[in-house]
């Protein structure tokens, strides 16, 4: 038992100095192996969600994230959702743009950015649309998140 | 009240010049590899700086194998590492970004880089949610999530909390500081204040879990102060970048240079003391020998992670806790203290053999990690010099 | 909000399953059973336990009741309530680690007590007593649910703040596991302490609020 401790002790010893260089040579494809594995991705209150919709107005179009209410478990009373527009340059100094965040058919607020300034304006339809959180400058375009809450 | 003055045991039985020469030829062909990552550099001021990091990083590990010593060769490196880096990322953000705040549109766009110590913040809320809680990118870069993820789990498995001297980049800013005086200025500090960073591990990664939110990056982590800070916009962010300043010259300044230890590494830091677990399945371990032992007690004095105590004399190893430096190995008079690989037979005389199986991974991955802010730091400091600009 | 109920709850729920289970452990292995029988056991204590968080709920709303009259002197008075408060759970978590053998009283008599004496439903009383403890984080917890608006919500604060420090209770039933006790004390304690200077900037930030409105 005691030479068979030995044995592991040794091999792992032996182990830690081959790990120490697989560990930087092998760096790329076990963190790519690691994501997909784990099948994890950055918390949507981070990365404002998956895209859900996307409207083409030409030069610019507008993406629209699904809302965020999740939680460590189940769902929150508030969360978000985001709109993106891009690209940056060909964007117009202002856009007011009707959003249907949760896809049925009607408008739930309107948006209003200065593309300059980064003010921000919105008007309610919709009793779980609460108000803008902020503007974000992109680089390569704008973002606006609205507060929501649940419908209880 | 004395102070005590740490003066460098008389190392090991050194090793001949031929063969400690022999035995950094492995170090030396896989540093080359690592340092270049197969591109050797072109432009003068690149050459010199491989050339210098190259020589550098191999003199130092010579001078561990020929001498004995331990912690008195790594520190050396560990510290310029933490220098260089913090030159390199400060200079890095300010020429991406223009600045080193971090404002929320860099957050929502993935752009913060991710640093180990987050590690535990993410696990409660990656087993249940399958996301990460932190404002970056999942793969692409140095900094991604999952790169970070796969160098801590390389290096626990090699070095379990060897982590915290052999790899941290911002371990080193403490353990300099800490060496500053040659006396330390305070040195009792009570034993349930090493407990403070597993308290600290407790909440952050209960309320992170519970806010969805690293609670640590947000109010406590020192390093802001020496890598990128959130922006200030408002009362409470003003108050953050305060705390991490306050922290910051309080655990990493101050009170090592007072006490000579590690206080940020030893007594406030959650992935220290998470590490501290991974020491559990470590195969390395520190262990003293009581034959030899004559209970001078001077590695409970040197010992930067408080990991020495009457308690662990008189069981013969380090605690949990221990980073696996080497400041007591070299420290004792008697050599009585000695690397292990658990699950062989205790055996000082062959004391060497586990010291050098240690060094090896834990020196790769120490060389490995402070090539490259080394390299950028020199190149940059160059450029100072001959353009009188650093950016 | 809840969660800070929660997260208050479960920050000191270290040093909470350390203040009782002086009294719920040796009762538990005295009684030794098995653990379905201990389980039962520690859902009696754990029943006390709330009864007596629930009482301090009452309390709170009352408070909260008369506090809602008097505007912004309310934010003053429960800013100035939760930097009391966590100025003494931060000197209960870092300074004073002899205190709780002081503070409690109750647990040493209750240790006392239940070897000798176990009539049915001893345990629920048991865990009343430890619950109407005024330990700095309860007392913190209070200045929190005096600050909700409603009977409902001050006892959802305290229920929260119930279930936060009933986490570690799950682990009651296998008692061997509660070994390394004063470990867990230490680390519960400092958590605790943690909290406060938590809870020092939210009562300070609420007193700069009543200033400036």
């Amino acid at each position: 038992m005691n030479r068979l401790k030995s044995m592991i002790g040794y091999t792992w010893a032996i182990l830690a100095v081959l790990i120490a260089p697989a560990t930087f040579l092998g760096h790329g494809a076990l963190s790519r192996t690691l994501a997909d594995v784990t099948g994890v991705t950055v918390h949507p209150r981070y990365s404002g969600g998956e895209v859900v919709s996307r409207i083409d107005h030409g030069p610019y179009s507008t993406s629209i994230h699904r809302p965020v209410f999740d939680a460590l478990v189940g769902k929150s009373k508030e969360g978000f959702v985001q709109m993106t527009w891009a690209p940056a340059s060909a964007l117009p100094e202002w856009i007011e743009e009707p959003i249907d965040y949760n896809r049925d058919g009607r408008v739930d607020f309107t948006v209003a950015l200065n593309t300059g300034s980064g003010e921000v304006w919105l008007v309610k339809s919709h009793p779980t649309v609460v108000a803008p959180v902020k503007s974000y400058r992109l680089s390569d375009g704008w973002a606006v998140r609205v507060r929501l809450i649940r419908r209880p | 009240m004395t102070k005590e003055k740490v003066v460098l045991a008389t190392p090991a039985p050194g090793t001949g010049l031929p063969a400690a020469m022999l035995l950094c030829l492995p170090m030396m062909l896989i540093t080359l590899m690592m340092l270049s990552r197969g591109n050797f550099p072109s432009e003068p001021a690149s050459m010199l700086a491989f050339g210098a990091t190259y020589f550098f990083v191999n003199g130092l590990f010579l001078m561990m194998i020929r001498t004995g010593n331990t912690d008195r060769w790594r520190a050396i490196l560990f510290v310029t590492y933490a220098v260089c880096f913090v030159i390199s990322f400060i200079t890095h953000l300010i020429e991406a970004r223009g600045s080193m705040a971090l404002t929320e549109s860099n957050m929502i766009e993935g752009l913060t880089p991710f640093c180990h110590v987050v590690i535990p913040m993410t696990l409660i809320p990656a087993a249940l949610t399958k996301t990460i809680i932190f404002p970056g990118t999942l793969l692409g870069t140095k900094t991604a999530i999952a790169s970070m993820f796969v160098l801590w789990i390389g290096s626990s498995l090699a070095l379990g909390r060897g982590f915290c001297s052999w790899f941290c980049f911002f371990g080193g800013l403490d353990d300099g500081f800490s060496r500053l005086f040659k006396t330390a200025r305070i040195r009792t500090i009570h034993p349930r204040w090493t407990y403070l960073p597993f308290a600290i591990l407790l909440l952050v990664v209960l309320v992170s879990a519970l806010t969805l939110a690293p609670f640590y990056c947000q109010w406590l982590c020192p390093f802001k102060t020496t890598t990128e800070y959130p922006e200030i916009t408002s009362l409470k962010t003003a108050l953050q970048a305060m705390v991490f300043m306050s922290l910051f010259v309080a655990l990493v300044l101050v009170l090592p240079a007072l006490t000579r230890r590690r206080t940020q590494c030893g007594l406030f830091c959650p992935m220290g003391a998470f590490q501290s677990l991974t020491n559990a399945i470590n195969v390395f371990d520190v262990r003293i020998d009581p034959e030899k032992c004559r209970s001078c007690k001077k590695c409970i004095s040197v010992c930067p992670s408080f990991s020495m105590s009457e308690d662990t004399l008189a069981k013969g190893k380090s605690a949990l806790t221990c980073m696996k430096c080497g400041r007591c190995l070299d420290a004792c008079p008697e050599g009585a203290i000695f690397y292990h690989l658990k699950g062989t037979p205790l055996n000082p005389k062959r004391a060497e053999v586990g010291r050098r199986l240690f060094l090896y991974p834990a020196y790769l991955f120490l060389a490995t990690m402070a090539g490259a802010p080394i390299q950028d730091a020199i190149v940059k400091i160059i450029r100072l010099f001959t353009t009188g600009r650093l950016i | 909000m809840r969660m800070e109920g929660f997260i208050l709850g479960l920050s000191s729920g270290v040093l909470c399953a350390a203040a009782c289970a002086p009294v719920l452990i040796p009762y538990l292995l005295g009684e030794g059973r098995g653990i379905a029988l201990n389980a039962w056991l520690t859902l009696q204590f754990l029943a006390g336990r709330l009864f007596g968080y629930l009482v301090f709920g009452l309390l709170a709303c009352a408070a909260s009741l008369s506090l809602s009259t008097r505007g912004a002197h309310g934010d003053w008075i429960i800013g100035g309530a939760y930097v009391f408060f966590s100025a003494l759970l931060i000197s209960y978590g870092f300074f004073r680690q002899e205190a709780s053998r002081r503070k409690s009283c109750f647990v040493n008599r209750c240790q006392k007590w239940i070897p000798v004496a176990r009539p049915a439903l001893l345990p629920c009383l048991a865990g009343l007593i430890t619950g109407l403890s005024f330990c700095p984080p309860l007392m913190l917890a209070f200045a929190g649910a005096a600050a909700r608006s409603g009977l409902g919500e001050s006892l959802l604060y305290f229920l929260s703040f119930f279930a936060g420090t009933s986490v570690l209770f799950v682990f009651a039933p296998f008692a061997g596991a509660l070994k390394r006790f004063p470990v867990a004390r230490t680390v519960g304690k400092l958590a605790a302490g943690v909290m406060g200077v938590y809870y020092f900037y939210s009562g300070s930030m609420m007193i700069l609020g009543g200033l400036l409105r």
